[in-house]
């Protein structure tokens, strides 16, 4: 578990800090709420006090108690699909130093045009195929994210493979004539954990951003309270334009904060 | 500057995708807008086209990149690209 061990540098201590924080408010954040994010009523947009801490909707729901609700389906869905994407890169990215030969751009290719491929329209028109229903389960709803984040692990799982078919003693036995060079190459393409985490963490961060865009245009259940919800009604009731600030701030602020871990490690 | 090259022909299709967002939170009209209105109404001929055009929209600007690659290093005319 030498591999395991965690640098002590600010950066990351700072990084669990707040990777800490959003895990006890994925568990913890249903039960903290003081009301009822449906409970319609209190006045309607009030300005944060002591009662209600983030303001209430228009409707007269409680801000705060939407934002603590919302955190567990967010990150519930950036959890499965982080799983999920890490699981398809690892698969197709070793893969392909399996079946592929010496210069293995044929499995390559669907990972480039996935890079390539615009993450968000690709998103929206699989979610669009989705019954109605289905839209307000997490599970789908973060298996079709893995869908279109999956590429980025996957250049990262295989571009060690890469480098290693281009390396000194697979020439040399690629020149005496050799026909299995996968043999030689397959060892020491297995991604390390620092990759694989990586990978993890940025498809979570990926993921949490394609979910709060997805409820924010309205394309999961409006019904399920998450902080892409939140941003929609807020957008929906034109909360930007006449100056309801604290509708959309916090959960736009903890959907920024929310990946920043991965960046910092 | 290579690498900014490479980085440049991932990133187009990211800066598409932020485009398209930003026509939602606004009031601009665009592209956006016309696929949000198609995924409403369940017009799946009309997503699956706006999709077709924004992919070979951004293929081809990474077609370009990657000339542009190959035209500012000579060492990757021959080789396969990792």
């Amino acid at each position: 578990m030498k591999s395991l061990r965690l640098p002590r540098s600010p950066k990351v201590v700072l990084g669990l800090v707040i990777l800490g924080f959003f895990v006890l408010l994925m568990i913890f954040g249903p039960y903290l709420a003081p009301y009822s994010p449906d409970n319609t009523s209190f006045a309607p947009l009030l300005t944060p006090s002591a009662h209600h801490w983030f303001g209430t909707t228009s409707l007269g729901q409680d801000i705060f108690s939407q934002t603590l609700v919302g955190a567990r389906a967010t990150m519930v869905v950036a959890l499965v699909a982080g799983v999920v994407a890490t699981m398809l890169s690892i698969i197709v990215g070793v893969s392909a130093g399996y079946i592929g030969g010496y210069a293995d751009d044929g499995p390559f290719v669907d990972v480039h045009v996935f890079l390539a491929l615009p993450g968000l329209p690709l998103l929206i028109v699989i979610d669009s195929y989705l019954p109605v229903n289905s839209r307000s389960n997490s599970l789908i709803i973060g298996f079709v994210i893995a869908l279109t984040g999956w590429a980025w692990g996957a250049r990262y799982c295989g571009r060690r493979r890469c480098r290693c078919a281009t390396e000194t003693f697979v020439e040399s036995s690629r020149i005496i004539g050799e026909k299995r060079l996968s043999d030689h190459c397959s060892p020491r393409s297995r991604p390390s954990p620092a990759i694989l985490a990586s990978s993890f963490l940025f498809t979570i961060l990926y993921s949490i951003g394609a979910y709060v865009t997805l409820a924010y245009i309205g394309l999961t259940s409006t019904s399920v309270w998450n902080w892409g919800t939140m941003l929609f009604w807020a957008q929906a009731n034109n909360a930007p334009l006449s100056g309801e600030w604290y509708w959309f701030v916090p959960p736009g602020i903890l959907h920024c904060v929310g990946p920043a871990p991965a960046w910092l490690f | 500057m290579l690498p900014s090259i490479a980085n440049l022909s991932l990133a187009i299709g990211l800066v598409v995708s932020g485009a398209l967002l930003s026509n939602w939170s606004s009031i601009t009209p665009g592209v956006g807008d016309l696929l949000l209105n198609a995924v409403q109404s369940e017009d799946y001929p009309l997503i699956q086209g706006i999709f077709l055009c924004i992919t070979l929209a951004v293929l081809a600007a990474n077609l370009l990149a990657d000339l542009v690659y190959l035209w500012l290093d000579p060492r990757t005319r021959t080789e396969v690209a990792p």
